[in-house]
């Protein structure tokens, strides 16, 4: 595919997905997913009560160690202990909406209309899980790249550090881009999850340029967010520790709005690739 | 069933709550309300001086709220991690009444410390610690030694601990040192008696404690060996240390410290100027990237202006200009050095050029602080009265200038000082005593603010006349120092003045 070409598709693919801004509808798996990071998020902070401590304080010292249970400490781990606990969260149970978010997006581009969006996504869980299984491994295993990297080289040299910071960043994006579009082989066109996933890399081979721009997007834009993440202990000292919760809280809200972008460009691809262009 | 499932969710909550660890929650609360406070006490230590007592007051009421607003309920872990915050609050309440110089209050949270977290030694520890620094700044030997020994006990030594574990590893040392003083008694019999306790305890800390804490005990028995006069032992011990170091990857230390610590040595035990400037040379050349070269060269510089070779000295002194890192003060100290030897060699228009520039470019050194005296004394020496005067004016302008620029701190301490010191000169006493009283009353209970005090009403009285006022100040400084020998010297001495002009 052509550069030219390649360039139109990501403006075609995001003006479709920006065109159903509009429908309700197509919001709600994308408000569910925030909200149940919300309530993630709100049963994080609140650890130390009563209730909750029992439930969360094993999640928060197996991510982040027992140091993590002690203020302020638990604002510097707290982003890890959240990413951890979303990665978690997105393969049990957000897949179901993403699989709705497909479903929706297909009726928005008049495909699969017959389809009950909730009751697809929740026949398919089990192919759903699996393929989003292998995608959170992925994902969880590139920044342990890093330690491939000499640590005193990472520390000493600014351009190495930022030099692996960007090297990781790519990785993520191409595991993102080739897994991108099993969930969609899954729900419409009722694959299994390892088919699924072997059709996904195939569909990104022939669409690379336009998949890997779709993905990286919402990556590259949400990078100072978490850059920031990563260096908690700047908020720790400059202002109150408690300003890295509201760090994550601008996040969900902003994966919000990107992954209602980004599943609508893939499915508009998907579409146009399996149905269409053939 | 469908009905069963929330009961099922209800008794599982309930059990996990009951499962849950009672003073996880408190422990996260009483640490908030810690942090918050300290970040409230460092924010009002920039300017202490705008700061109301009472506001402080406030500050260290939150601090010992903590321990009764989130009691410990369990006895596990956790509890006594609570229990430590809850004593490091009091202790951080304490170190506030100690900066107010309310030592009475300070001491009562010392013994309520003791008396409630007996079961932390570390904390108990630190108490001992405090003490024993009241007890020696008091001049209170046998307090000092007692409370000293107890830290000793109560903490094992960690030298790379920032806090009381860092600090106990110098104890043995400082208490061979104060038996010594308070015997009165410098033969070298009694001191090998009085050091053979530290001896014994770096001995035992080479031999079995962690890499970096016997690193620091074999330092410290160099200081040891070298108070007994007992030179080729401390120099032994600081080149087997200065070998350890360098054997390190990374090295815990620069291994030049304890080369330069040699040279130090071997001015203290008065070796021939070669055998000093021998060692400082080879650390310049060892340890070409070494912070400790700059340090080096500017006792070069100090050596070599003090054997009569003023030419090497400004090499020397030139070299530390040429080391970008070095630190401000060290640099300062240099150009101040360097304009001294320039006088003393007829070259007075440029070591002027250097005193002028020094405040600019080196603003928060001591030597910026000397630098207008420095110009005072060229000026007296001189003979020269009318620049003596003018050289005083700008000194004055200079330091006020400073006081008004700065935060309050160890420097703006000298800066009050050197302004009080040239008010002398001037023969302004007026403003003279109110600037030593004003210096006085910021040192709290430190023995040098009775001393500024005491300077203060002796102007008043011998300067001034002033009977009236040197009682003034005799009283307050009796109130400040109320539980100590110069407090009742200073009630003494007002009772007598008042009896004098009655």
């Amino acid at each position: 595919m052509n550069l030219f070409r390649a360039a139109g598709m990501v403006v075609w693919a995001l003006r479709s997905a920006a065109a159903c801004t509009l429908r309700g509808r197509i919001w709600l798996p994308f408000a569910a997913i925030a909200g149940i990071q919300v309530i993630a998020f709100a049963m994080v902070l609140n650890f130390h009560r009563g209730i909750l401590s029992p439930l969360v304080v094993p999640l928060i010292t197996g991510f982040a160690g027992p140091s993590a249970t002690h203020y302020p400490n638990f604002y510097l781990s707290l982003p890890i202990v959240f990413s951890r606990l979303s990665l978690i969260l997105s393969v049990l149970v957000t897949c179901i909406m993403v699989g709705a978010a497909i479903v929706l997006f297909a009726q928005a581009f008049g495909r699969v209309e017959y389809m009950s969006p909730w009751k697809v996504a929740r026949k398919r869980y089990p192919a759903l899980l699996i393929a989003t299984l292998i995608l959170a491994v992925c994902l969880f295993a590139v920044p342990y790249l890093a330690l491939l990297f000499p640590r005193d080289a990472m520390l000493q040299n600014g351009m190495v550090r930022w030099g692996v910071r960007g090297l990781l960043l790519l990785l993520s994006v191409l595991v993102q881009s080739f897994l991108i579009y099993a969930a969609a082989w899954i729900i419409l066109r009722n694959e299994r999850a390892l088919k699924a996933v072997a059709d996904s890399f195939r569909l990104t081979r022939s669409t690379f340029l336009p998949t890997f721009v779709i993905v990286a997007l919402p990556a590259v834009l949400l990078y100072p967010l978490s850059f920031l993440d990563s260096r908690a202990d700047l908020f720790v000292t400059k202002f109150r520790p408690e300003a890295v919760a509201g760090l994550i809280l601008i996040q969900i809200f902003l994966e919000l709005l990107f992954g209602f972008l980004l599943v609508g460009a893939t499915t508009r691809i998907f579409i146009y690739q399996t149905e269409e262009a053939a | 069933m469908k009905r069963a499932l929330p009961f099922a969710l209800l008794t599982l909550a309930l059990l996990a709550g009951c499962s849950g660890d009672p003073d996880l929650g408190n422990r996260f609360r009483a640490e908030r309300a810690f942090w918050d406070a300290n970040a409230e006490a460092g924010r009002l230590s920039i300017r202490p001086e705008l700061v109301s007592e009472a506001t402080w007051h406030k500050v260290v009421d939150t601090f010992s709220a903590i321990p009764t607003q989130y009691p410990a309920k369990g006895k596990g872990a956790t509890a006594l991690e609570l229990r430590g915050v809850h004593a490091h609050a009091l202790l951080a309440a304490a170190r506030i009444y100690g900066t107010l110089g309310d030592s009475v209050a300070m001491l009562d949270v010392y013994s309520r410390i003791e008396n409630e977290y007996e079961d932390l030694p570390l904390v108990t520890g630190e108490v001992a610690f405090a003490r024993g620094r009241i007890a020696e700044s008091q001049r209170d030997w046998n307090a000092a030694l007692g409370a000293y020994q107890e830290a000793l006990t109560r903490v094992a030594p960690k030298a790379s601990d920032a806090g009381v574990a860092g600090a106990v590893i110098e104890l043995p040392l400082r208490m061979a040192r104060i038996r010594v003083v308070a015997a009165r008694d410098s033969t070298m019999s009694f001191r090998h008696q009085a050091y053979r306790d530290a001896e014994t305890y770096y001995r035992d800390m080479i031999a079995k404690a962690d890499t970096l804490t016997a690193l620091d005990a074999r330092a410290y028995m160099a200081d040891v060996a070298a108070d007994q006069n007992e030179w080729d032992e401390a120099a032994s011990h600081l080149k087997s240390l200065e070998t350890v170091l360098s054997g390190m990857k990374p090295p815990p230390k620069d291994p030049a410290s304890a080369r330069y610590a040699l040279a130090q040595l071997q001015l203290r035990s008065k070796s021939p100027a070669e055998t000093v400037q021998a060692t400082l040379l080879s650390l310049i050349k060892d340890y070409p990237e070494s912070p400790f070269v700059a340090q080096a060269e500017l006792g070069l510089a100090y050596s070599y202006a003090q054997n009569g070779n003023p030419d090497r000295a400004l090499q020397a002194l030139d070299a530390v200009s040429a080391i970008k890192t070095a630190p401000e003060d060290l640099a300062g100290q240099a150009l101040l050095l360097k304009a001294q030897i320039l006088d003393r060699t007829g070259k007075w228009t440029e070591a002027q050029q250097i005193l002028a520039a020094l405040p600019v470019d080196h603003p928060l050194s001591e030597a910026a602080l000397l630098a207008p005296i420095e110009v005072v004394r060229h000026y007296e020496s001189a003979g020269d009265t009318e620049g003596t005067q003018a050289a005083l004016a700008k000194a004055e302008t200079a330091y006020r200038d400073f006081l008004n620029r700065y935060p309050t701190g160890p420097v703006s301490i000298l800066a009050q000082e050197k302004l009080a010191r040239t008010l002398t000169q001037q023969k302004r006493y007026d403003l003279a005593v109110a600037e030593f009283v004003r210096l006085g009353e910021a040192l709290g209970q430190h023995p040098a603010g009775a001393q500024y005090l005491a300077v203060a009403a002796q102007l008043a009285l011998q300067q001034l006349g002033d009977t009236t006022r040197a009682t003034e100040i005799l009283d307050r400084t009796a109130t400040q120092y109320a539980n100590r020998k110069v407090g009742l010297w200073a009630s003494e001495e007002a009772a007598r003045l008042r009896k004098g002009s009655q």
